[in-house]
């Protein structure tokens, strides 16, 4: 996901002449989306993290998932995909 | 119960996101139970028979290698009186029946392992089907999760009695053998199997090596005899340590279902001559024996002994409590004790030796680590 924002202006020169200018800046952000399988399964399931960006310039850097006692385990090759046990 | 995750990721040109989502546990059945079953005949393949192992009673002596085990699948080890040893390393049991008998009542072991790397997935261990293809009346087949399920017959009265109704619930005691499996090395795993007619079920000996115990069914012991029998009576037991010496390290015991008429323990992690370490004993269905359970006895010391998520419910009564007292354990080094429940199964009651005379409203309190009943968890 994007978002823009247009600057405008005035710039007048020595005789006094003046014109105006406008630019369009595109600000950079996107969003993730994250999905667990299977969501919702007895515990001792092992289980897959995928996280996929929304938007936003590649390439990416995906940080290591956290939540209060898990490990997770990169899957090679395989950038934004874990695997773990609850 | 369940888990938050969080992520995140940096873009190529340093914009950041953040995300959360949630995993969810659900419960599944125990085993034993139609939505979990175990034992060969419900080995993923079971082509519907099992092929005999021969020479009868031969042992296990060549080993395959870490990359290359050597497979018995569906395999009948009829094992007489003298039981399977299984010296080899790196074997794979898959689908397979035990059978033992212990005609003598001198301590007949079903199958033992020795050897490394030893994995049962999918096994029966029974008494040796000529003698008793099924537990009477069907026992726990027909009335999960054991046989006399509801009859309020506690295992044995505090002189080591046993309650006489036992007779016509429990296969005679020189039908099935002492010890199912006996473990002296690891690691080693059951998962899936079904254990009936025996006295000890699992023992364990010294070994720092993963023991693994997963969805496995435990239930329908012998008839434990009577202490002035020859031979003396029974301890029974579901998965434990029993030799008094060095305690195993690294058990895990998860998602099994263990309830019979034994007179002693279901984890029967009895005391030894040093502290216990890494045993993890999880989400499990228990029933019967005199306390239910007893984990961290022994010298003071134990270490990450994990006891959570688990059900003590009264369909075989406990002759006197679901718990031995070992509070103190679980409050140090580590130790965990959480989220314990107590169940109350239709129709059943306190019997008059168990130490607390529990109230039938109790049903969903937490048991705690000393074997009191609370509507609050452990501290």
């Amino acid at each position: 996901m994007s978002s823009t924002i247009t600057i405008t202006g005035t710039v007048t020169d020595n005789a006094g002449a003046t014109g105006n200018y406008s630019v369009v800046v595109t600000l950079d952000s996107f969003t993730l989306v994250a999905v667990v399988t299977p969501a919702n399964a007895p515990a001792g399931t092992t289980r897959n993290l995928t996280v996929t960006p929304s938007g936003g310039t590649s390439p990416f850097t995906f940080g290591t998932p956290t939540a209060p006692g898990i490990t997770f385990t990169p899957v090679a090759g395989q950038p934004g995909q874990w695997t773990f046990v609850f | 119960m369940s888990v938050t995750i969080a992520v995140s990721a940096t873009d190529a040109v340093g914009a950041t996101a953040s995300a959360t989502i949630t995993a969810t546990q659900t419960a599944a059945a125990y085993p034993g139970q139609s939505g979990n079953p175990v034992g060969h005949t419900h080995a993923p393949g079971y082509p519907g028979s099992l092929t005999p192992h021969t020479p009868a009673g031969d042992d296990i002596t060549v080993s395959g290698t870490a990359a290359n085990p050597i497979v018995y699948q569906f395999k009948d080890f009829e094992n007489g009186a003298n039981g399977l040893y299984v010296p080899a390393s790196h074997i794979i049991f898959i689908g397979c029946r035990f059978q033992c008998s212990d005609p003598l009542i001198a301590g007949a072991t079903n199958v033992r392992v020795d050897g490394i790397d030893v994995e049962f997935h999918y096994c029966s261990f029974v008494p040796r089907v000529a003698l008793a293809a099924t537990p009477p009346n069907g026992g726990g087949y027909t009335t999960w999760p054991t046989a006399g399920v509801g009859l309020q017959y506690a295992p044995e009265d505090i002189n080591s009695n046993p309650n006489p109704g036992l007779t016509a619930i429990c296969i005679p005691r020189t039908y099935g053998p002492q010890y199912h499996l006996t473990i002296n090395a690891g690691p080693c795993l059951c998962d899936h199997c079904d254990f009936w007619g025996f006295a000890n079920c699992i023992t364990t000996t010294n070994t720092t090596a993963q023991l693994a115990f997963t969805d496995c069914w435990i239930h329908d012991t012998r008839y434990p005899g009577h202490i002035t029998d020859p031979g003396g009576d029974d301890h029974g037991d579901g998965i434990g340590f029993l030799d008094g010496t060095i305690p195993p390290q690294n058990v895990l015991i998860q998602h099994c279902t263990i309830c019979a008429e034994g007179n002693t323990n279901a984890i029967a992690a009895q005391g030894g001559t040093q502290p216990y370490h890494n045993w993890s004993v999880i989400n499990n269905y228990m029933s019967g024996f005199d306390f239910t359970v007893i984990f961290g006895d022994g010298p003071a010391g134990g270490t990450n002994l994990i006891f959570t998520d688990n059900i003590l419910s009264t369909e075989i009564p406990w002759a006197f409590g679901p718990v031995q007292d070992h509070a103190t354990v679980f409050r140090a080094n580590g130790c965990q004790w959480a989220r314990n429940k107590f169940r109350v199964h239709p129709s059943t009651a306190p019997t008059v030796n168990q130490i607390d005379q529990w109230q039938s409203s109790w049903d969903g309190y937490f048991v705690w680590a000393d074997g009191s009943y609370h509507p609050t968890d452990f501290v």
